[in-house]
């Protein structure tokens, strides 16, 4: 059983009438890559300030490496990494001062933090721009010169609190294959993001959270299971009547068909063959079609199912 | 000395300021001490007056004459009476004095003649005026008692050239201090400007939301951090202090090698430390960095303007130094002059070290709005 590096217990913190984050438990376990999934104000940011001590939390109990967790708990804030949701560099600061910098907030030799901070240059791949200044880099470069001031000095726990909002998709693959290889050198990483895809591609374990409570946890394919859809297929039709949808409905182990004016999306709960049915049932009814794709449940249909509403809204 | 070597990184991004203002201080500082440097005397200049003289037969009214001769520049325009008035409009002399009939018997009777003075209203046409008010006072004080024209007219003639003898007893070089006042006036702007842009530009960086949290989150110490700032802002203010304190020993010379030196060179310690503590709190009350650039010359420029930085305080008006007051930058100035224009500084200590204490009083307030603002911004939530 691997070790627990941080363990949560009924971690509640309200703001007035508000409860940003009600009753929370969970573990997260060496060297595994957890996923705190949830929209927009369901709690990720608020979670992961009260577990780094920069938010005073109503109720409840953190504990990382198996100590209780402090704002002046020096000797485990050593072993934390954290890259936070917003770009945290100087302007003023080269790409490689601004590593050299917050490793020197942990790390005092000087060889051994140069040794670092290239590590930190080379693992996010920019190389190329270390002279430059942070005003000279793209959306992406930057996010990824924020991931390397929050991990060249090789932690064992590292924070990323959606270290992808607003990045190219090149950026993007770019800190997730990162993000895959600190796994890889032993660091253990709560993840929180809004992107299913994302966590999907790289989390061991999920934690789906809305209005600050957990409403889902486990693997990708344990999860998906709670959506009660095997399959789902969408055909893009430009006209279909209340009669079609109601005809798709009663296709065999259909359990749903939603159509939104341009896409008709038929969900099974089981069964082979269902792209030969689904055709089958066009040809017969005539129904003129453009495209036809069938793909597996994801996690919004898990959230869809759980909350009645989209992850994205 | 990762918080000490960051910030000189950005101190090093803005030396392009700091040369600005340090190049603000050299030219202005020099152009004002070169015009101190012309000589202390004065060049006797005469107005440019007519006379019209009614009372050509009388020896007094002659005597006058001479002395109005002896005392201006006599103009004789020949022409109307308009053309005469054109020469005063035009400014062609600044005078016309018209002697009346009878003057020297209206003088010799015990009365007072009425001499007809016209001007063009200048400071020329005031002194003028001036030379003749003297000479027509003396006259008709010594006709109250002298009744001989003759004896009258010497009379007359041997008071106005009395001479008063004046020695100049102080010790103080007047042209050197004021020389250091000029300079050490100046650099009050040039330092003020150097710590308040760059501490406010740096630890505004330094105190950015982001940022923060990440140090927070750190495993460095934050009272540590805030005290490795601290030194690091004072070290770089002290820094500029030393810096302008060796251009003053360029600029104004040996002179500065003295107590007086000293105490300039004390004063402006005192006011730099009020500046670093304004700027903390600057740094710790703006939100956004661009506003630094705006607000630090607006306040620098209204502080150097407002207490007698650029203007001497003794041309301002009084509510504007009622304003001052509220200024460190006042204090300073005030000391500059005690310093500049005291004949014994040793008598005018209780003064100095009031105007210490009041630039220490204001760093006291400026430091404590800074760390309760700033314990403020610490609680994210």
């Amino acid at each position: 059983m691997p070790e627990k590096v941080i363990e949560v217990r009924g971690l509640t913190k309200e703001y007035k009438d508000l409860k940003a984050v009600d009753d929370l438990s969970f573990d997260v376990y060496e060297k595994e890559i957890l996923g705190l999934l949830g929209p927009n104000g369901s709690g990720k940011s608020t979670t992961i300030n009260s577990i780094l001590s920069l938010l005073k939390y109503s109720s409840g109990s953190i504990k990382i490496f198996g100590k209780e967790m402090k704002p002046d708990a020096y000797d485990i804030k050593r072993d934390i990494g954290v890259i936070f949701q917003e770009v945290a560099v100087f302007e003023e600061l080269t790409v490689y001062d601004n590593i050299d910098y917050f490793c020197g907030l942990y790390i005092r030799d000087k060889k051994q933090r140069k040794e670092y901070v290239d590590d930190a240059i080379e693992l996010v791949g920019i190389s190329y721009y270390k002279k430059f200044y942070p005003k000279q880099l793209s959306g992406g470069l930057l996010r990824r010169l924020n991931i390397a001031c929050g991990i060249a000095h090789k932690p064992k726990l590292i924070f990323l609190d959606e270290p992808t909002v607003a990045v190219d998709p090149q950026s993007r693959n770019h800190i997730l294959e990162g993000i895959k290889k600190l796994r890889e050198n032993g660091a253990t990483i709560l993840y929180t993001t809004h992107y299913m895809e994302e966590v999907e591609q790289i989390c061991d374990r999920i934690i789906i959270i809305d209005k600050g409570r957990i409403i889902a946890e486990g693997t990708s394919d344990s999860l998906k299971k709670l959506a009660n859809i095997e399959e789902k297929i969408s055909v893009e039709i430009h006209s279909l009547s209340d009669d079609g949808i109601e005809k798709a409905k009663k296709l065999k182990y259909a359990t749903d068909a939603v159509y939104d004016g341009t896409n008709l999306i038929v969900s099974y709960g089981g069964g082979r063959d269902n792209m030969t049915r689904m055709i089958d049932f066009l040809r017969d009814n005539d129904y003129h079609y453009k495209k036809l794709y069938s793909e597996r449940p994801t996690l919004n249909d898990v959230f869809l199912e759980l909350t009645g509403k989209e992850l994205r809204d | 000395m990762t918080v000490f070597n960051a910030f000189l990184k950005v101190v090093k991004k803005n030396i392009i300021t700091i040369i600005i203002y340090t190049l603000i201080v050299i030219v202005f500082a020099a152009a004002n001490m070169q015009t101190d440097n012309g000589p202390t005397g004065f060049i006797s200049e005469k107005p440019d007056i007519m006379i019209i003289n009614n009372d050509q037969g009388s020896a007094l009214s002659k005597n006058f004459e001479k002395y109005l001769r002896e005392n201006t520049n006599i103009v004789d325009i020949h022409g109307s009476d308009e053309d005469i008035a054109d020469a005063l409009f035009y400014r062609d002399i600044t005078c016309i004095v018209t002697i009346p009939e009878n003057f020297g018997k209206c003088v010799i009777s015990g009365n007072t003649p009425e001499v007809e003075i016209r001007t063009c209203g200048n400071d020329f046409a005031a002194f003028s005026e001036m030379i003749i008010s003297q000479y027509l006072r003396i006259q008709n004080s010594c006709a109250k008692r002298i009744q001989d024209e003759s004896k009258l007219i010497e009379t007359i003639n041997s008071s106005p050239n009395k001479k008063a003898e004046v020695n100049i007893t102080t010790k103080l070089d007047t042209s050197v201090m004021s020389k250091s006042k000029t300079y050490f006036n100046f650099a009050a702007y040039s330092m003020m400007s150097c710590i308040l842009f760059i501490v406010c530009l740096v630890l505004s960086s330094f105190n950015e939301l982001s940022v923060r949290k990440r140090t927070i989150v750190s495993s460095m110490n934050y009272k540590k951090y805030g005290f490795d700032l601290f030194l690091s802002s004072f070290s770089y203010a002290f820094a500029v202090w030393v810096f302008f304190m060796l251009l003053s020993l360029i600029m104004v010379g040996k002179s500065m090698i003295s107590l007086r030196g000293a105490a300039f060179m004390l004063n402006a310690f005192v006011f730099t430390l009020s500046a670093l503590a304004l700027a903390y709190m600057l740094s710790c009350l703006l939100f956004k960095k661009n506003a630094i650039t705006g607000i630090v010359n607006v306040l620098t420029l209204g502080f150097s303007f407002l207490c007698g930085v650029f203007v001497p305080a003794e041309f301002l008006p009084s509510w504007v130094l009622s304003i001052a007051r509220v200024m460190p930058t006042y204090w300073y100035i005030q000391n500059n002059e005690l310093i500049g224009t005291s004949e014994h500084l040793s008598g005018d200590v209780r003064s100095l070290l009031i105007n210490f204490l009041v630039m220490g009083g204001f760093t006291l307030v400026f430091a404590i709005v800074g760390i309760i603002v700033s314990g403020r911004k610490r609680k994210i939530a």
